[in-house]
């Protein structure tokens, strides 16, 4: 069996992966093969609607509780593997002791889950009998193993612990018990290189890309290295710009340790931000709560904003200078598709096959627009570091020189390369195809698969013995959390309610709906959407209205009926935070109580001015908050928000928070000064 | 003679529109002369997915299903097309002269599956032409079929009598068959698009739990004779499938370790009756 929890690879296609996936999802539709499938989403997605089984659909935030009444039930009716536990995993008892209700008080059993997560208790037994009884396959998340799903929301911490738990208690690494959802893991050749988007390319950022690993040595080039050493957290970056200051912890690959330090803006003796260089327009409908980006860009504290962007939507239009780029359809690059380089290790194996492409420029860049070598290289002249930036090579040169770093040479001629344009890598021989994850640990032998982590120095006994954990072990209490003690991470994972959903009072009585905003099923971040393109002719993606493509709002059906709202009927989606203009579309695919649409629109269109206005753009990430799932990470919470709906009335004013707390600034300066006016106090100029 | 027929799997397609888009590709800003003009850019879908959700949740599904200009064989729009305005190929592919349809607005009523689209801008109505400007240079697939990632679209060159064949011996369907329009676009699983369910999930109270019962044995009735007999799975979920929609009332009876429970329901579309409680 395969439970699919908070999975929807149909519509996110692992990350660059298209419908890859899809044809070896499809084997699991043989009956021959007699694979359940079971899917656990507030919403019925598009993986649900392919591979038909049992539908649970908790309330977002919520099937962390879940997850724990299934681990009870586990305990109470003997239904997990004792001897792994014991030889494969540490801290065990503690959680157990914490489920059973010895710790708090509270048993977590199916009818304490069913309270948070509006699942039947008996379907949870029932799902967690079949589960104890059957090797199960558990497909957490967009990838099958993490990455996007209910990662992303308030809980997403906790559920990302939570799903290891459950596969731990199973036996990860056993026969048929494992972590995926055919996204990822194809025998494809990765002994071959080429290199991945961050590797570093042209840059010679030896500090900031993973070109150390493998292309420098293979592409010498001069070293880049920025001089200042201070860093802002991205979702912070407008309080960085409006309040001064911003604090927050990396993510970084190397390690669990490198984790934890904190670091704050402005660093120590740095100057603070003066300008803003953005490549690109996506951040008004990728991040969250964005309405303080609107505040920011029209901030006095920022002087000087370029954004450097193809196409002219999102927060290009905030822009002091637009440097308009040309598309890669009008200039000369190569590339591999989903070839991530150190960004996600061999994000290669989402696809059938690996396909490097030789992009020949198909039309000339249109307008004034520009490649983006060529813009960087005029930047370059007048600081008088051009033909370091360009080392003395044009865009086919340094095409020439990613091809002779790569294994490319080996298989294709350069001439013949660039006559074919693209060349398959072929498959690996099967008898070097890497064996299936994590058996080796279960067998208890040295790691065999080619994985980067951990790293030789990150073992705790042996190179290459055991998991990247410090114990080696999977671990039910978490050795660096017992030593960072951080009250929002107990070493143990505990169900704490989100601070944005069914508990958050007052706000839920206002705001009642969760709006879910997972990635987009029909474009990718703000590719594809907008800019005039087939797209919008998809009714699930936009719908014309009026003769205006509005973005799509699903709700439950019985919620737009107390609202009198029918289909496409346009739909005001807000809370204090912003509004948005939509198209509604009544389903059964939702519980009552909870929205669905997808975040990344490419369009930002307020009706008025931009912060105290509707967009009817599509930008959700308007309304979404930008709280951190804890303080002590980098771990955005905005996949689930709470927001009320309502049919339009056609007004255009909204005030947003971002706003809100400037009006009320400059109000009360305005009394102030009144007083003092009227007080014939005035203060000199 | 061969002629081009298309077979679409229903239970295959997710709705990812990636033939709708290559529809596009292919007929968008591209002038075909001898086959069609230049669809717009907007507005027309020359394939077109339709979709259905049934029942209510959390016991639902959903179908889509891909439509396109069907290449009647007794096509209605060719009766309303005077002048050889629409003509019929030889090998089955039903084509709009782009020349000689001018202007003939006509036509886009004529089609009863609402496949024929106006072009304002050109005043040409339009239709989806199998790609027979690629096929007669040789391709063996339309380019929304070489797009599909599930092999839910195919189109098969066949003698009539071997396609009539291979219809009834796997249950193909075409839309609107009382038309007796004779299309050749046929459909694997249409059920579950046309037809509907009665579902519904059984449970008990033992010792002040609830839990679902499994295996017991569900009976669908109508009219006093037994339909149908299935029995629960470990959810307790029951499903009777294929039935047509309004087709009236139903009695669901349950039988599980000496208890039975009967319920009633009228159908018009898809029901899940929900936790049924013995």
């Amino acid at each position: 069996m395969i439970v699919s929890w908070a999975a929807d690879p149909e519509s996110t296609s692992g990350s660059y992966g298209a419908q890859e996936g899809t044809t070896r999802r499809q084997w699991l539709k043989d009956p021959k093969l007699g694979i359940k499938v079971v899917h656990v989403d507030p919403y019925y997605n598009a993986t649900a609607q392919f591979l038909p089984g049992k539908w649970f659909a908790p309330k977002p935030t919520t099937s962390v509780a879940m997850a724990m009444a299934i681990a009870y039930v586990w305990i109470k009716e003997d239904l997990y593997d004792k001897s792994y536990v014991e030889t494969h995993t540490v801290g065990f008892d503690k959680w157990k002791a914490y489920l059973v209700g010895e710790e708090d008080g509270i048993a977590k059993t199916p009818e304490w889950q069913e309270k948070e997560t509006g699942v039947p208790a008996k379907d949870v037994r029932a799902l967690a009998r079949e589960w104890g009884k059957k090797r199960v396959y558990l497909a957490p998340g967009g990838w099958g193993n993490g990455h996007g799903g209910a990662c992303r929301n308030q809980t997403g911490i906790p559920w990302a612990r939570v799903m290891v738990c459950l596969v731990a208690m199973q036996g990860l690494g056993k026969p048929g018990i494992n972590m995926g959802n055919l996204q990822w893991g194809t025998p494809i050749d990765f002994n071959f290189y080429f290199p991945g988007y961050a590797d570093g390319g042209m840059s010679g950022d030896l500090e900031n890309t993973s070109m150390p690993v493998e292309l420098y040595q293979r592409m010498p080039q001069l070293p880049t290295m920025n001089s200042n050493n201070q860093r802002i957290p991205r979702i912070f970056v407008p309080e960085a710009i409006l309040d001064g200051k911003a604090e927050g912890y990396p993510w970084v690959g190397k390690s669990i340790e490198h984790q934890f330090p904190k670091f704050t803006y402005p660093a120590a003796g740095h100057s603070p931000v003066h300008m803003l260089y953005k490549y690109g327009g996506s951040i008004l409908s990728t991040m969250n709560n964005t309405n303080r980006w609107v505040r920011m860009y029209q901030s006095p504290n920022l002087e000087f904003v370029v954004n450097q962007s193809i196409w002219f939507e999102g927060e290009a239009k905030f822009a002091d200078v637009i440097l308009p780029a040309c598309t890669n359809f009008e200039r000369t690059d190569i590339s591999e598709w989903a070839g991530l380089g150190g960004y996600g290790h061999h994000g290669q194996q989402q696809l059938n096959h690996r396909v490097i492409v030789f992009q020949a420029p198909a039309i000339k860049p249109m307008g004034e627009s520009k490649p983006d070598f060529w813009i960087f290289n005029e930047l370059c002249k007048p600081l008088g570091l051009a033909n370091y930036f360009s080392e003395g090579c044009n865009e086919i040169d340094w095409v020439k020189r990613a091809f002779l770093a790569s294994d490319l040479p080996q298989h294709i001629p350069w001439r013949k390369f660039l006559k074919r344009g693209y060349f398959v890598v072929p498959a690996e021989k099967e008898k070097l195809r890497a064996p299936v994850s994590f058996r080796w640990f279960f067998e208890n032998r040295k790691k065999d698969v080619p994985e980067a982590q951990p790293l030789p120095s990150d073992y705790t006994e042996e190179y290459l013995r055991g998991l990247q954990t410090q114990s080696g072990k999977l671990e039910f209490e978490c050795s660096s959390l017992k030593r960072f003690n951080d009250p929002e991470r107990p070493p143990i994972v505990k169900y704490e309610p989100s601070w944005e959903g069914a508990h958050s009072g007052e706000l839920f009585e206002r705001y009642p709906l969760q709006l879910l905003t997972p990635h987009s099923k029909y474009s990718f971040h703000t590719q594809g959407d907008g800019k005039d393109s087939f797209l919008l002719n998809i009714e699930d993606h936009r719908v014309n209205v009026d003769g205006y493509y509005y973005w799509i709002m699903r709700m439950n059906a019985d919620d737009a009926k107390a609202r009198g709202i029918g289909k496409h009927n346009l739909v005001k989606v807000f809370n204090d935070r912003g509004a948005v203009i939509c198209a509604a579309l009544p389903t059964q695919r939702l519980p009552r109580g909870v929205a669905h649409g997808y975040e990344s629109s490419a369009i930002y269109d307020p009706m008025g001015e931009p912060g105290k206005s509707v967009d009817r753009g599509g930008c959700l990430n308007l309304l979404t908050p930008e709280r951190t799932q804890t303080k002590s990470t980098h771990s955005l919470a905005g996949s689930n928000s709470l927001v009320q709906i309502e049919l339009w009335d056609g007004s255009t004013q909204h005030m947003s928070a971002a706003f809100a707390a400037m009006e009320k600034d400059m109000q009360q300066d305005k009394e102030i000064k009144r007083t003092l006016k009227e007080a014939q106090l005035v203060p000199a100029k | 003679m061969k002629k081009w027929n298309m077979i679409i799997d229903v239970a295959e397609c997710t709705n990812c529109n990636l033939c709708t888009l290559a529809a596009m590709d292919e007929y968008v800003g591209n002038d075909w002369p001898g086959y069609c003009a230049p669809m717009p850019k907007h507005g027309h879908k020359w394939i077109n997915i339709l979709q259905k959700e049934r029942g209510q949740l959390p016991m639902i599904d959903i179908a889509y299903v891909p439509t396109m200009c069907n290449h009647c064989d007794d096509a209605p729009c060719m009766k309303a097309a005077p002048k050889g305005a629409i003509n019929k190929r030889k090998d089955g592919i039903v084509l709009i002269d782009p020349v000689k349809a001018k202007g003939q607005k006509q036509l886009v009523d004529a089609c009863p599956y609402g496949h024929i689209w106006w072009n304002e801008e050109l005043q040409l109505p339009q239709a989806w032409t199998f790609d027979a400007h690629l096929i007669d240079q040789g391709w063996q697939q339309t380019r929304g079929q070489q797009s599909c990632p599930t092999g839910a679209m195919r189109a098969i060159q066949a003698e009539d009598e071997e396609m009539a064949r291979m219809a009834s011996e796997q249950g193909l369907e075409v839309m609107k068959p009382e038309l007796n329009s004779k299309p050749r676009v046929y459909y694997r699983n249409l059920w579950r698009y046309s037809k509907c369910f009665i579902g519904g999930s059984v449970s008990e109270e033992k010792d002040g739990v609830i839990d679902c019962v499994e295996g017991a044995s569900v009976q669908l009735v109508k009219d006093g004779a037994s339909v149908a007999v299935t029995t629960t799975d470990n959810y307790g979920d029951f499903k009777f499938d294929r039935l047509d929609e309004n087709s009236g009332s139903y009695t669901v009876q349950i039988y599980a370790g000496g208890r039975s429970k009967l319920m009633e329901t009228s159908l018009g579309a898809s029901v899940n009756l929900g936790d049924i409680r013995l």
